[in-house]
């Protein structure tokens, strides 16, 4: 056939033959990274522990000044039970702060993930902070900073991972 | 010989089509290359910690044992400690280590001390090939004849590296 020794046709005719391969070639490999469990797992373990972060040093920060927008902020990283204990109390939240004139924050320092369960959407999470508290009483200023191991309870809610639960370890 | 020609536009069609295809199968091809390699080629896919759940598994039993034995000792038997440094910790870990030990347990022996050590929490933070690292709350409980033990749990974050034999050891300890 005549085509076949056109130099053109049969150059394109190899290069298509390459391209169909390697987009098959990619294509599959695309559709296996994108249902490979284990790298779904993964990104859902850091995902956790990103929520878990954010929501410890969130729940260790509070200014009297701006307690409204802090206990706020308290309740939109929980759920569950912690979410509930912290809900019935704002008014004694932010009041105690107002009165003690508490400023606290919180810095993170080493977290890890002890157990994912993805389906049932729980987790737990430990992690070591350090917690600065500044308060004003009736004997003066009082600032004190305190090494803090937690272990934290965290459940999905609407897709977003959310505290549930913290209780010092030891 | 003679062979039947075809025409020009058949000719031009045939090009048409197979540019046409080659333009979407290197497109596709470059896309899902990316792609795949994106997902594959980040930190959480280069982590598999939790997600190789027997080798989270097996960092988890290792490290605890080895934590375990060689922080705890009985004055009467500090050889035992001794042993369990050699087996469990290497390189830095087992030389810094090592050093303190030979102070605790002069004082161990004088005072007759007991100390029991035991993981409280532990998690796998990190884990790839041959290395890991692990976040560990260690209860110690040290006692002495006649007088109530005294209780501190120390945060720890500890390296360990696997050998050829599959064996985690401590080559790290960082009191946090």
């Amino acid at each position: 056939m005549r085509l076949v020794r056109d130099p053109l046709v049969a150059i394109l005719a190899v290069l298509t033959v390459v391209a169909v391969a390697a987009a098959a070639w990619f294509g599959t490999a695309w559709v296996s990274a994108a249902r490979d469990e284990g790298l779904a797992r993964a990104e859902q373990r850091d995902v956790v522990l990103q929520a878990a972060e954010h929501g410890l040093v969130t729940l260790h920060t509070l200014d009297h000044r701006e307690a409204k927008r802090d206990v706020a902020a308290w309740l939109d990283v929980t759920a569950g039970g912690l979410h509930r204990d912290l809900a019935g109390d704002q008014v004694g939240q932010r009041e105690q702060a107002r009165q003690t004139k508490t400023v606290s924050s919180a810095e993170l320092l080493r977290a890890a993930v002890t157990e994912l369960n993805g389906h049932a959407g729980t987790a737990q999470v430990i992690a070591v902070l350090t917690t600065t508290l500044e308060t004003q009483g009736a004997k003066g200023e009082k600032k004190s900073t305190e090494r803090k191991r937690v272990n934290a309870e965290l459940v999905r809610r609407d897709g977003r991972w959310k505290v549930s639960a913290v209780e010092a370890a030891a | 010989m003679k062979i039947a020609r075809r025409s020009d536009g058949t000719r031009r069609r045939i090009i048409a089509v197979l540019a046409a295809v080659l333009t979407l199968a290197t497109a596709s091809a470059v896309v899902s290359g990316v792609r795949a390699h994106q997902l594959r080629g980040t930190e959480s896919a280069a982590n598999a910690a939790l997600v190789d759940t027997e080798a989270t598994e097996a960092v988890v039993e290792q490290v605890s044992a080895s934590l375990k034995a060689a922080f705890s000792y009985h004055h009467t038997r500090l050889e035992r400690t001794e042993h369990a440094m050699d087996v469990g910790l290497i390189g830095e870990a087992a030389a810094e280590y090592r050093r303190e030990f030979e102070a605790a347990a002069q004082q161990a022996k004088r005072r007759k001390l007991v100390k029991a050590a035991t993981v409280r929490a532990i998690g796998v933070r990190e884990l790839t090939d041959g290395r890991a690292t692990v976040l560990v709350f260690l209860d110690q409980q040290v006692s002495r004849q006649g007088s109530a033990p005294t209780s501190s749990t120390a945060t720890l974050d500890v390296t360990a590296l696997r050998d050829n034999d599959g064996v985690w050891r401590i080559s790290d300890i960082e009191g946090l």
